[in-house]
């Protein structure tokens, strides 16, 4: 162990501050380890799995293993390293026990174990106190001991000297070398064959091999399929985020034969096809493009037309634009060939992934925090790499030295970005147009001439209304009332000529009054009949084209050396080895052109593996590489690399990119198919699943659990939202005098349509764990919280719906009795139809509410209790 | 070695999961030290909740925090930093052309036993100068009050961060589940607003719990979804039971090994019931004695009213354990009519900030309860008004203070040059404060550490000095 690493200096410290009881943070890395080295096709050279011929020693050897990460390491760790280890200050005997080779070949006193003899082994001796006593202040317990004999008589096999453990403990200390060659992320993806196994049947996909040979390497039997009904729910969930209608169930659940199998094909087709699929995907690359409809940070402007991006991400997924094709176009749709107006403004539209970032507009290096800000989205979301760390000194652990920070840096600096207002509000056409992009044709000179006089006109009619109607109010306090009651009374001649001098001027005020409000309607109606630009936010190449400077320490009056653009030295071996996309790189060019065809190369071996790895992650419930935004040294290596490798040459080879493609492909995968059901024996080998023999339970992220409540109490306006509530509020700044009334009201469109104003996100998402829209973020926490129930249990929306759920139920004509009523609510809620205890129990309770609560023609409020509790309950919000 | 977000949530909020992680350990003590979410904490096999409390990395001085938020900037050289130089040499001109050095608007007197200066601006709180820890050295990176705000809060202001607050709950967990762990009382809603209590990438459990905001009278605040809108508590009871038989009908279908997620549900729902009742008992005064009320200012048509009751409500938080509460007086930003706004101010917080130090304290609370006061930044010895009244934003020098939870009573720390431009002596960046908080609170802002983008980001990221000289 380095004593530089992080766990041994960890370990170090709490072995000397810490009383002997207190746990030892290094340890805590066991459960891991274990799962990841008893997954043999991670690390096929871990002692003994390869070597090994017969199953029964290899089953014999995994179980020393696990009963090494079990309970031999910790003990090591925590009783015997103090003195017997290589970073021990005195090492007792000369013996080592913090690796594999000192424990075989001994100290002073010779081997302290001899694998399979654990009688003739010293170390056992010492534990016994049998001529030796170790550890010298208190014997083990007894239970210790025999697990240690245990172990040596299993062979004693010692996972500590695998190269694998060597990775494990470099990654853990932070310190991983930034040597390009040894990070597995940064090597060529090789079309890797499918392995051959033992039950070819099992395979439904090619995908399947390899899932099988892992769990058979590990000796792990995969899971049952999920019933139909399960099998639906989550297909449905998983593509469209919106429960199977009962109809669906029906449909799907009648024959229960094993080939309903075979109408998965078409349920899942007629799915990716539906407009639904689009809005629960668009949400998932929208996390990572960390979305969002206002500046955040330190002024919460509103950026209203950030919701054009959205909407062009939808598309992306609906039309199953080629992932390549759609990483083009957001980091350089501006600079792409369009055949029509259309075309162009949806390209311009993509680019707003780079302008749509938090930012401060109060404080701060604006221009460079904006730049840094596309790095980070661009490596991460694309690279999985966070090239942000560069920015003020080389990468700590990744091979990106702060020079190629620089060079991208400088690719944006060339970049004009467009995000609106900031604190000044654009409120006419000039000033929209600096701040924003715009879409469709230019307006004319003559026309940009004639919008600004009418707007001119209008704010001098707005003031001379204003102006009218005061003076209408004065003169009218000073004319009979009847007067001001009908202003356009003929005059009595009885009135003195005082009163009637005042009456004429109080009419010839009302006169005016009334020509100018109809004047400034007059103007309105013109203005809005000119021909309107649509607005959005995006980018263009900006006039002046320049290489950036390194900044040291990132300060911007510390220039260092000018780096020429570019991008990560690292890849340069496998991406564009000949330098020729930077040689592209012009004067006159910011080189994002350059740089997406960099990211989408067919040899980059990040972009198809981190963009496989997250359809992995969101029908699977983790990805192949767990940390999804993370393929750096300092997140976790892929389960299975070689699948990983193989989906990720699919992808661009077979699948050309398609997005939809691949998902089909894994849905149709047994390994998808998979019940979520518990096994013993598994879970002791591997409970995380990361060998995947089960479905993983998942909880529903906060938009498809809203989705759903809307769906099952039939609430849900199915229809795309066109817009934003954000561009009904309009421009301004979150608290500073902007109406956001109209976020109080009722929405009951799909989820994906709420308004992200990153300092007012809406509760329903954020109490269920929306990420931080400000961060990359390509995988959502699951948290369990009382202010989610209450809620559930609480809140106007969740109410409503229910009763609106309730109303529906009792209003059906089509259901002759209460059981059919619980039936169907099931069945909504659950994809399955109660069992008869169920709906006995549903009925009991009904009574027992209405008992309480009374009841009355209108008032159903046991049903709506009812309702609500479903939708509130865990088989709801969680997906077998 | 770490683990994933979501590995070291499940292990820590997991019934199984976390008894198969003991087992697998062979280990049975109950809490242990949170390092981060790389080493992840792994609570005892009864713990559920992420929100548990966890054992700090040192013995705490302090459990509880109240912050005081004085937005806007109080006046250093008006309240706790005397400056005779000043005073000596009013209307001279200050540093810079057409500013005028501006004297102290208030009188001075040396309190206490301790004989710390305070000036008749705060003179109920300054009859508790004993306990009060002044920290005249403060010093931060921006004099914008947004920017400023987040720092304040989350150490940064140009990313977006965790706030104090959430570093808190994520190293500590709270004391009563029934309760939010970390509350802020009329929050302002620009300058950053939810950003001031949010939990940036720390997972959305460890954000921060407003209670109306800084344009509604606190007495009028309310938290949602404490109400049914149509059930009778009977009725919710009756509701809850059946909930709580469909739940239990699912985890049985999944099996006790199995189930951890689901019992988190069902217990969820169990907090939840009793945090709707819990909270609203927690923000009723109805039951304090006129004695009380009194001493924290509370009345109608006090001005001290509105702060009284916050003050009044972070005691009883605290006391019904509350890890964090935050409150907010605004607005301390006097470029002109100086004298008038602090004094308005004054009238409106500084008898309740007195009552609550003694509240406190009577109930033997304050030993264990530390209460920061301050603003984002200070203010100019100097103006540009011809009158004198009004001074600018200062954020190379002013004042916060400390009392209780372990720091030195009675004590000044650090101080600006003669005349209050900058900080000169003792000087405490905010980080140096964050880093400081953390330490009275148990926890080390070095390890307390949280893998996000694949690196280990800190509340104090990579600066930060405990200021030892405080501590008591």
């Amino acid at each position: 162990m380095r004593d530089t690493s992080q766990p041994a200096r960890l370990a170090i410290r709490a072995r000397i501050n810490l009383p002997a009881k207190t746990n030892l943070p290094g340890r805590r890395n066991v459960p891991l380890l274990a799962t990841l080295m008893l997954a043999g096709v991670l690390f096929p050279t871990v002692e003994g799995l390869a070597e090994d011929a017969s199953s029964g020693k290899r089953a014999e050897r995994r179980r020393g293993l696990e009963l090494f990460e079990k309970k031999i390491r910790p003990v090591l760790i925590e009783h015997c390293y103090e003195c017997h280890a290589s970073d021990s200050d005195d090492i007792g005997g000369n013996l080592l026990l913090d690796t594999r080779d000192g424990l075989r070949h001994g100290g002073d006193s010779g081997a302290a174990i001899r694998p399979g003899k654990p009688g003739a082994s010293l170390l056992l001796r010492a534990l016994q106190y049998d001529g030796m006593e170790m550890p010298p202040d208190e014997k083990l317990s007894d239970a210790v001991i025999a697990d240690f004999r245990r172990w040596i008589s299993l062979g004693a096999p010692d996972p500590r000297s695998a190269p694998a453990e060597q990775a494990e403990m470099k990654q853990a200390a932070g310190e991983a070398s930034s040597d390009p060659v040894t990070l597995w992320s940064l090597q060529p993806i090789v079309a890797v064959e499918p392995p051959v196994i033992e039950q070819p049947d099992w395979a439904l996909t090619e995908l399947d091999r390899f899932i099988y040979d892992g769990l058979q390497q590990a000796g792990v039997r995969p899971n049952a399929p999920a019933d139909p009904a399960t099998l639906l729910r989550r297909v449905y969930f998983d593509l469209t985020g919106l429960p199977p209608s009962p109809e669906a169930v029906q449909a799907f659940t009648a024959d229960p034969s094993p080939q309903h199998y075979a109408r998965v094909v078409g349920v899942v087709d007629t799915l990716l096809a539906s407009q639904a699929f689009g809005e629960r995907w668009a949400r998932h690359w929208m996390d990572v493009a960390r979305y969002g409809e206002s500046a955040g940070s330190s002024r919460d402007v509103l950026m209203i037309y950030a919701w054009r991006y959205r909407d062009y991400v939808i598309r992306a997924f609906n039309t199953d634009l080629p992932f390549d094709r759609f990483v083009t176009e957001q980091v350089a749709g501006d600079l792409l060939e369009a055949e029509s107006e259309q075309e162009r403004s949806r390209l311009q539209v993509a680019t707003g992934l780079l302008a749509i970032g938090s930012k401060s507009l109060n404080g701060g290096n604006l221009t460079y925090d904006v730049i840094d800000d596309q790095i980070d989205v661009v490596s991460r979301s694309v690279l999985g790499l966070t090239v942000s760390c560069a920015r003020c000194h080389d990468h700590k652990f990744d091979p990106i030295p702060t020079a190629d920070y620089y060079s991208l840096a400088g690719i944006f600096l060339s970049t004009n970005t467009k995000y609106g207002g900031g604190i000044k509000r654009p409120d006419d056409a000039k000033t929209r147009g600096e701040v924003y992009v715009t879409l469709g044709p230019e307006p004319s000179a003559e026309k940009l001439q004639e919008r600004s006089e009418l707007n001119d006109q209008l704010a001098k009619l707005q003031k001379q209304v204003r102006a009218s109607e005061k003076r209408v109010a004065t003169l009218a306090k000073q004319v009979p009332a009847a007067l001001v009651k009908d202003p356009d009374l003929d005059l009595p001649a009885q009135w003195n000529q005082k009163q009637t001098q005042s009456a004429r001027q109080y009419q010839v005020a009302i006169r005016n009054l009334r020509q100018r409000r109809e004047d400034l309607q007059t103007t309105r109606g013109q203005l809005e009949s000119l021909p309107s630009p649509d607005y959005a936010l995006g980018v263009h190449d900006a006039n002046k084209i320049t290489d950036a400077n390194i900044l040291t320490r990132g300060e911007k009056n510390q220039k260092g050396d000018r780096v020429q653009r570019g991008f990560l030295s690292a890849l340069a071996p496998v991406v564009d080895p000949e330098g020729s996309l930077q040689a592209e790189i012009d004067d006159e060019r910011s080189g994002r052109l350059e740089l997406a065809r960099w990211l989408t190369d067919a040899n980059n071996p990040l972009t198809s593996r981190v963009a496989v790895n997250r359809i992995w992650q969101h029908l699977m419930g983790q990805g192949i590489v767990e940390t999804v935004d993370n393929f750096g040294t300092t997140g976790l290596p892929p389960s299975h690399p070689e699948l990983l490798d193989f989906l990720a040459h699919r992808f661009t080879h077979q699948h050309g990119w398609s997005q939809k493609s691949l998902i089909r492909e894994i849905v149709l995968s047994n390994t998808y198919r998979m019940s979520s059901d518990f096994q013993r024996e598994a879970y002791q080998i591997d409970p995380d699943n990361r060998l995947r023999w089960r479905m993983d339970r998942r909880r529903l992220e906060a938009e498809p659990l809203r989705d759903a409540i809307l769906s099952v109490s039939g609430l849900l306006v199915q229809e795309p939202l066109a817009g934003s509530l954000v561009m009904e509020i309009g421009e301004g700044e979150v608290g500073r005098n902007l109406n956001t009334s109209v976020l109080e009201k009722p929405f009951d469109r799909r989820s994906v349509y709420l308004p992200i104003i990153r300092g007012i996100i809406p509760e329903g998402l954020k109490l269920f764990d929306f990420p931080e829209p400000s961060n990359v973020q390509g995988q959502r926490d699951s948290n369990t919280t009382p202010k989610q129930s209450l809620y559930l249990m609480n809140s106007p929306f969740v109410v409503r719906a229910a009763e609106h759920f309730a109303e529906n139920l009792l209003q059906d004509p089509s259901l002759a009795n209460d059981a059919k009523r619980i039936e169907l609510a099931f069945l909504r809620c659950y994809a399955r139809p109660p069992s008869d205890s169920e709906t006995q129990r549903t009925l009991d309770f009904l009574r027992q509410m209405e008992q309480i609560e009374g009841t009355t023609d209108t008032d159903h409020r046991q049903w709506t209790v009812l309702c609500q509790n479903l939708m509130a309950s865990a088989p709801f919000r969680f997906i077998d | 070695m770490f683990c994933s977000r979501r590995q070291w949530l499940s292990s820590a909020t997991c019934g199984f999961g976390s008894l198969a992680l003991m087992d697998l350990l062979n280990q049975t003590t109950a809490a242990e030290p949170i390092a981060s979410n790389r080493g992840g904490s792994a609570p005892g096999p009864a713990v559920h909740s992420p929100l548990a409390p966890k054992q700090p990395h040192h013995r705490a001085s302090a459990d509880r925090l109240i912050f005081l938020h004085m937005r806007g900037g109080p006046s250093a050289m008006e309240s706790y930093e005397r400056k005779p130089e000043l005073d000596r040499r009013a209307e001279e001109q200050g540093e810079k052309k057409g500013r005028k050095l501006t004297p102290s608007h208030w009188a001075w007197k040396k309190r206490g036993d301790s004989g710390l200066w305070v000036s008749d601006l705060f003179r109920h709180t300054a009859e508790l100068a004993d306990e009060l820890c002044v920290l005249s050295g403060m010093h931060t990176d921006i004099g914008n009050h947004t920017p400023a705000m987040l720092q304040l809060h989350t150490g940064s202001f140009t990313f977006t961060r965790p706030s104090m607050g959430s570093w808190l709950l994520y190293g500590l967990g709270t004391e009563n589940q029934n309760l939010p762990g970390f509350v802020s009382i009329s929050p302002p809603v620009i300058n950053g607003g939810s950003k001031n209590y949010g939990s940036a990438f720390l997972p959305a459990v460890f954000q921060g719990t407003a209670i109306g905001d800084i344009k509604t009278p606190v007495r009028n605040a309310k938290v949602g979804n404490l109400d049914n809108p149509i059930l009778s508590s009977p009725a919710q009871r009756t509701q809850l039971d059946f909930l709580k038989q469909l739940n239990a009908d699912y985890a049985a279908q999944i099996g006790p090994d199995d189930s951890s997620d689901v019992d988190a549900v069902i217990d969820s729902f169990e907090l939840g019931f009793r945090m709707q009742s819990e909270l609203p008992d927690v923000m009723d005064l109805s039951g304090e004695t006129q004695e009380t009320l009194d001493l924290y200012g509370i009345g109608d048509g006090k001005p001290s009213d509105d702060f009284g009751r916050q003050c009044l409500l972070a005691r009883r938080m605290v006391e019904a354990g509350v890890r964090h509460v935050e409150l907010c007086d605004e607005f301390w930003d006097q470029h002109n009519q100086l004298v008038k706004g602090h004094e308005a101010r004054a009238a409106a917080t500084d008898q309740p900030i007195a009552g609550l130090l003694t509240d406190l304290r009577r109930r033997g609370l304050l030993d264990r309860t530390l209460v920061l006061w301050g603003g984002e930044f200070g203010r100019t010895p100097d103006t540009a008004k011809k009158d004198l009244d009004g001074r600018d934003h200062n954020p190379n020098g002013y004042t916060m203070w400390m009392a209780g939870g372990g720091v030195r009573g009675g004590f000044q720390h650090g101080a600006t040059d003669e005349l209050g431009y900058r900080a000169v002596e003792g000087r405490v960046h905010l980080h140096d404060l964050h880093a400081t908080v953390l330490h009275l609170m148990g926890l080390d802002h070095q390890q307390l550490t949280y893998r996000y983008a694949g690196r280990d980001f800190r509340l104090t990221d990579v600066h930060g000095h405990v200021v030892s000289e405080i501590i008591a």
